[in-house]
């Protein structure tokens, strides 16, 4: 009985502290689109309308005064589809890159804790951004692995974002779900009120669903449907969405994208949900559409989410394995969903690729000569490591 | 000894198993080398392990198929509700799992292949013939598969979008834009639901001869797609011809015009 009453306890309060940023604002986040040198979204939620809200913000602390910040910009206010909630959205423009950021939240007089984030850089600085998918379905893991992001963000300044593939919740037209994950993305910030941005992708589990543009910010704008490229520096990460057609409009924007990316990026690679090199399941309409594009363009590394196990191809190139012109597809999606099985005698998973069954995180650092992949599990352990140098285009 | 109109039931019984044969095999194939949706509802929302859902999939991989083989020897009519049961139970897994385009639609979409099944299991029980009621089963299983394809046709499944887009690459060396093609979609989505509310009203020949036609062009548009791989996709499919070839058939034989030089002028009407 006292043993029952003591996790109780610890459940109740841990859920007081994991709730949400404040009193009446919850799910405090910051999402990032095209250009996170100089723009971001940081989004949150009450559930009142009608409500006059603010984002306090400068580049340096200011403990909660909100007197002392520098700027203030006024956030939009939408009603959450099929909720009694609001979503409230402030796209910060105009920032330095590679500062950090302070904010509050401030709703109808309710206000947030100070939190911070720091925007990308414009370039000649290292940086990692981390990758990974699916977190749906296991609560618990999903929860350990966000602390385990928490740890990773609070011991390496250098990290600056999560690309996320796919799949945050079971059934994305489910706000409650997506609540639970907005509370527990909140366990990736660090002690000191860092954040984490969040780069999202959508995932098969999201589908149609119009919770995920409010949840995200509409990630690509209203006419593209969530696919766009993030450019940091001359890196750049080509979001793609596997859940529309992937031979129309999108094939012709990856083309024209990729095109111009050939040209202002040392670094590309690409990032969607459903894996045309799966570890387990058959593959997306993309491999048809897509692959040839980013061969012939010369993309660095493909992240892939979906088939729920941590793979990583051998270099492919034209259905072949091509250790010079080949291109890694590495993930499947670890962030939280049980893991599968995968079938491991498919022969892009032959050594040095491989693929097994494990909750993972994934980090790319870009440098000016190399790109460092590494694997990490949710113990601290490095699992994966690979070195990428800049290809010829 | 069967009279005539007995011979042709059992021959269209036959045709029909075929079909169910090729459906059979496509369902064994995807469960036994890939995964089904049964296996994703297994692990996940079950929270079993994925041995146990992947061993589920192998073994129901056989089980359909030797429950198909035992009926073609020993004609029990009750293995037929293991096919039966199968068909149902995936688009009830794909409603659970929220994870596919249109999935709402799945039981609608998957009418005419759980109807495949279900019809040679009453046909097989009874006396073996095409009865009205039957025939009224087979009629609605179609218009349950062409009002779902339909309603995803009208929605812009991105899938079908893309079959529009490369066919037309592949046999009119032109590319069609996301735009055109989905104005072609709406135009066929609403013909879909047009034939199938029809049909299902007023059994027409013509009717029939379309959807049979144009069932089997969907299923092949999958081998144009995938190239190989679509094989078992297009497999999957056969009721989606077969059935409505069936009730031509079965309209046909009502005008006394089974005989195939007469086929045209009865289709005229």
């Amino acid at each position: 009985m006292k043993k029952l009453f003591f996790s109780l306890s610890i459940f109740v309060l841990s859920l007081k502290v994991f709730a949400g940023a404040g009193p009446g604002i919850q799910h405090l986040r910051v999402v990032w689109h095209e250009d996170p040198a100089h723009e971001a979204y940081v989004m949150w939620t009450t559930d009142k309308y009608k409500t006059k809200s603010y984002l306090y913000y400068d580049t340096v602390p200011r403990k909660g005064v909100l007197s002392k910040y520098r700027y203030k910009n006024n956030a939009k206010t939408k009603p959450i589809l099929y909720t009694l909630d609001t979503r409230h959205k402030s796209k910060l423009k105009k920032l330095k890159p590679n500062t950090m950021y302070y904010f509050m939240a401030v709703t109808n007089g309710m206000k947030s804790k100070e939190y911070h984030f720091k925007t990308a850089p414009d370039g000649g600085v290292n940086f990692k951004i981390l990758f990974g998918g699916d977190s749906r379905s296991d609560r618990p893991k999903r929860r350990e692995i966000n602390r385990s992001l928490s740890k990773m963000l609070e011991s390496d300044d250098s990290i600056l974002a999560l690309c996320h593939g796919g799949d945050y919740i079971a059934n994305g037209l489910s706000w409650k779900q997506w609540k639970y994950w907005l509370e527990d993305h909140l366990l990736t910030v660090t002690s000191k009120g860092r954040m984490l941005p969040v780069i999202p992708t959508r995932g098969n589990h999201e589908l149609a669903s119009p919770l995920f543009n409010d949840v995200f910010a509409r990630p690509g704008g209203l006419f593209k449907k969530n696919y766009y490229r993030i450019k940091i520096g001359d890196f750049s990460i080509i979001t793609l969405n596997s859940n529309v057609s992937a031979a129309g409009r999108q094939k012709r924007w990856l083309k024209k994208t990729l095109k111009k990316a050939r040209k202002d990026s040392k670094w590309i690679v690409a990032n969607y949900h459903r894996p045309l090199w799966p570890a387990v399941k058959k593959p997306g309409r993309g491999i048809k559409h897509w692959v040839p594009l980013f061969e012939k363009y010369q993309i660095d590394m493909a992240f892939e989410s979906d088939g729920h196990v941590l793979k990583r191809t051998v270099p492919i190139y034209q259905n072949k394995q091509d250790p010079v012109k080949g291109i890694v597809y590495v993930g499947e999606g670890g962030l939280g969903v049980k893991q599968r099985n995968p079938k491991k005698d498919r022969w892009f998973l032959r050594s040095p690729g491989y693929a097994t069954s494990k909750h993972h995180v994934m980090t790319l650092e870009v440098t000016p000569s190399r790109m460092i992949y590494t694997v990490d599990l949710p113990d601290g352990t490095v699992f994966d490591k690979m070195e990428l140098l800049p290809r010829k285009r | 000894m069967l009279s005539t109109e007995g011979t042709n039931d059992k021959k269209w019984g036959n045709f029909l198993l075929l079909a169910l044969f090729l459906q059979i095999s496509a369902w064994s194939y995807e469960a036994y080398f890939n995964s089904t949706v049964i296996n994703s509802v297994f692990f996940l929302n079950l929270n079993l392990s994925d041995s146990f859902a992947t061993a589920f999939d192998m073994v129901s991989s056989f089980v359909l198929l030797g429950s198909f083989a035992l009926f073609m020897v020993t004609k029990r009519a009750f293995l037929l509700l293991i096919p039966t049961l199968y068909a149902l139970a995936l688009p009830i897994c794909q409603i659970i799992l929220h994870s596919s385009f249109a999935y709402e639609y799945a039981l609608l979409s998957n009418g005419a292949r759980i109807g495949l099944p279900l019809v040679l299991y009453l046909f097989y029980k009874g006396e073996q013939v095409w009865s009205i009621e039957k025939r009224f089963i087979i009629r609605f299983a179609i218009a349950m598969t062409f009002v779902g394809h339909g309603i995803e046709a009208l929605i812009e499944h991105p899938k079908f979008i893309d079959f529009l887009i490369e066919s037309s690459s592949i046999f009119l060396g032109y590319e069609l834009t996301e735009g055109s093609a989905i104005q072609i979609l709406a135009l066929i989505g609403a013909a879909d639901i047009v034939f199938a509310i029809s049909g299902l009203i007023k059994p027409r020949a013509w009717i029939y001869t379309w959807m049979a036609t144009w069932g089997l062009v969907t299923a092949v548009c999958r081998l144009v797609y995938f190239q190989w791989d679509g094989v078992f996709p297009m497999l999957l499919r056969s009721a989606h011809w077969a059935l409505p070839a069936l009730v031509v058939w079965t309209i046909l034989e009502k005008r006394k015009a089974a005989q195939p030089w007469k086929v045209w002028s009865s289709v005229k009407g």
